[in-house]
């Protein structure tokens, strides 16, 4: 369990944000949207210990879980050459002891992830060659070799075209219901985070808004217009949700 | 065929001061991978200019103080690489946006090595001679130095690779998952530090901060791999300073200049051959 009680997130102890509260259940799929700049990712990189909170603590229920990280694709270099494999396997060298290489059974559970995962045949190729989807996919491998507790992700369908997203949405929905991993994700469209997440949080500086519970109580068009400041409609179909915003602004 | 003779027969005069700029090479060049990907090029030039301003500073204390006992004297070489590491803590702190950092650093030890040398009373000769290096005559202690440092190097780089890979490739990533980035990060900048105030003492100023970037450029166009360009660079760090130090007594070239010309021709080489197999493709 991840708990956050009245805790203040934000950079060189300037908070950006004050009074957030949020728990985390072991298991919990969390949509985590908000307009661009809202507070996302200091919010993310805050609770896996990437930014101290300015005030207040993060609390974990027994030891501190593994993370599974995965940044936006377009935060990493291009200049190193490294091959997919390359990339995936970092994902086991936090677990390694200063100065040891990586086991057969390392080099294993990487070939095995990155073959479940579809892109075993292009294990060799060089990282930065690869496309924006399969770059993001071995991204994903690298977070799931290192046996995470909770998988985050940083808007990890951004950039992408159509097929590419919804191939990455399957594969995190299939991938919650196996393994019931917890999964923390950051979306860029509500629309496709509310397809997968069984949890929301709502976030967004400016209008110093923090919402967060389950999905059926957040995705209400009154709190979304609030969170967008544009009128923002909410249909419930066949058990699904749609969002979609109007032009006009929200007052 | 008479160069190459009278050059081999002269072994004796110039063994040291090549076995220093091989071994100085090979580390910078090796370091240089690391100073490229992570995009911190002034570095090597910044830590090589404080160095040089801890030696005036050494030297400018001696008077201060009038300390004419060569034993009193706060030692060059110790202040050199007291002021590169603090400099080398300080720029791993700022990370990714050290390019500010690294240029105020530069320019402070510029002229604070200007304002105090024209305080000091020893032979100005001498002085230069401690900061630039000749690349010519070499005295044993810093071929200790320069081969302490490559140990020191070489046996921190074994140890802490992965780490260093991880946290410098994607340093979100590596702190989520436990490793402590900044504590690695001023490990390898310690690591340029130690080897850049030994080198730009050993074999001069330009000669440190080209090999520290030119052989490591054309490696990064040609390799493939991690370890290719880390080996690809050693190899043409070195061999630039061997070929160099011959052109340099065959022709009758500046020795340093001679080296850097070769490591520069080599990155151009590698340039061409980047951009005919892009333009293959």
């Amino acid at each position: 369990m991840i708990e956050l009680e009245d805790v203040s997130i934000g950079y060189c102890k300037v908070p950006l944000m004050n009074h957030l509260s949020l728990t985390v259940q072991p298991g919990d799929f969390w949509g985590i949207v908000g307009p661009n700049g809202a507070g996302k990712t200091t919010l993310v990189k805050t609770i896996v210990g990437l930014i101290p909170p300015v005030i207040g603590k993060v609390r974990f229920d027994g030891r501190t879980p593994r993370f599974g990280y995965v940044p936006q694709r377009y935060a990493l270099s291009s200049q190193y050459p490294l091959t997919a494999f390359d990339v995936a396997l970092m994902g086991r060298y936090g677990q390694l002891r200063i100065g040891q290489r990586p086991t057969r059974h390392d080099v294993k559970r990487t070939r095995d992830e990155l073959d479940r995962i579809g892109l075993d045949a292009i294990a060799g190729h060089p990282f930065d060659a690869l496309s924006g989807g399969q770059r993001q996919r071995v991204l994903m491998a690298r977070a799931l070799v290192s046996d995470p507790d909770v998988l985050v992700l940083d808007e990890p369908t951004s950039g992408l075209d159509l097929p590419g997203e919804e191939d990455i949405l399957e594969f995190l929905r299939q991938l919650h219901a196996d393994r019931k991993i917890t999964v923390l994700m950051i979306g860029h469209h509500i629309s496709k985070v509310v397809r997968v997440a069984d949890h929301l949080c709502l976030i967004n500086k400016d209008a110093q808004l923090f919402d967060a519970g389950p999905m059926a109580e957040l995705l209400t068009e009154e709190r979304l217009s609030h969170l967008y400041r544009r009128t923002i409609q909410v249909q419930r179909q066949d058990g699904s949700y749609h969002v979609c915003a109007r032009g006009n602004e929200h007052e | 065929m008479n160069e190459s003779v009278s050059f081999l027969d002269s072994w004796f005069v110039w063994r040291d001061a090549i076995i220093v700029a091989v071994i100085a090479a090979a580390t910078l060049s090796y370091l240089g991978v690391w100073i490229v990907l992570k995009r911190v090029v002034y570095v090597p030039l910044a830590l090589s200019q404080v160095s040089s301003a801890g030696v005036v500073l050494s030297f400018f204390l001696c008077g201060l103080f009038d300390m004419h006992e060569t034993a009193s004297l706060p030692d060059p070489t110790w202040m050199a690489l007291f002021l590169a590491l603090l400099a080398a803590g300080y720029f791993a702190r700022q990370g990714q946006e050290s390019n500010n950092a690294t240029v105020v650093a530069y320019l402070i030890s510029s002229v604070a090595a200007l304002l105090l040398a024209g305080f000091i009373r020893q032979d100005l000769h001498d002085v230069q001679s401690i900061l630039f290096g000749s690349a010519v005559l070499v005295e044993t202690v810093q071929i200790v130095n320069v081969g302490a440092a490559a140990a020191l190097v070489a046996v921190v780089h074994i140890v802490f690779y992965r780490r260093f890979l991880f946290a410098s490739y994607d340093p979100d990533t590596a702190g989520a998952s436990g490793i402590p980035v900044y504590r690695y990060e001023v490990l390898i900048y310690v690591t340029v530090a130690v080897a850049i105030s030994a080198a730009t003492r050993a074999i001069g100023a330009l000669p440190a901060f080209g090999f520290a970037v030119l052989p490591a450029m054309a490696a990064l166009r040609l390799a493939r791999s991690m370890s290719a360009a880390f080996v690809v660079a050693t190899l043409i760090g070195v061999v630039c300073a061997a070929l160099g130090y011959y052109l340099s007594f065959v022709l009758e070239l500046p020795t340093g200049a001679a080296m850097v010309g070769l490591a520069g021709a080599t990155y151009l080489a590698s340039t061409v051959r980047h951009l005919r197999r892009g333009s293959l493709r």
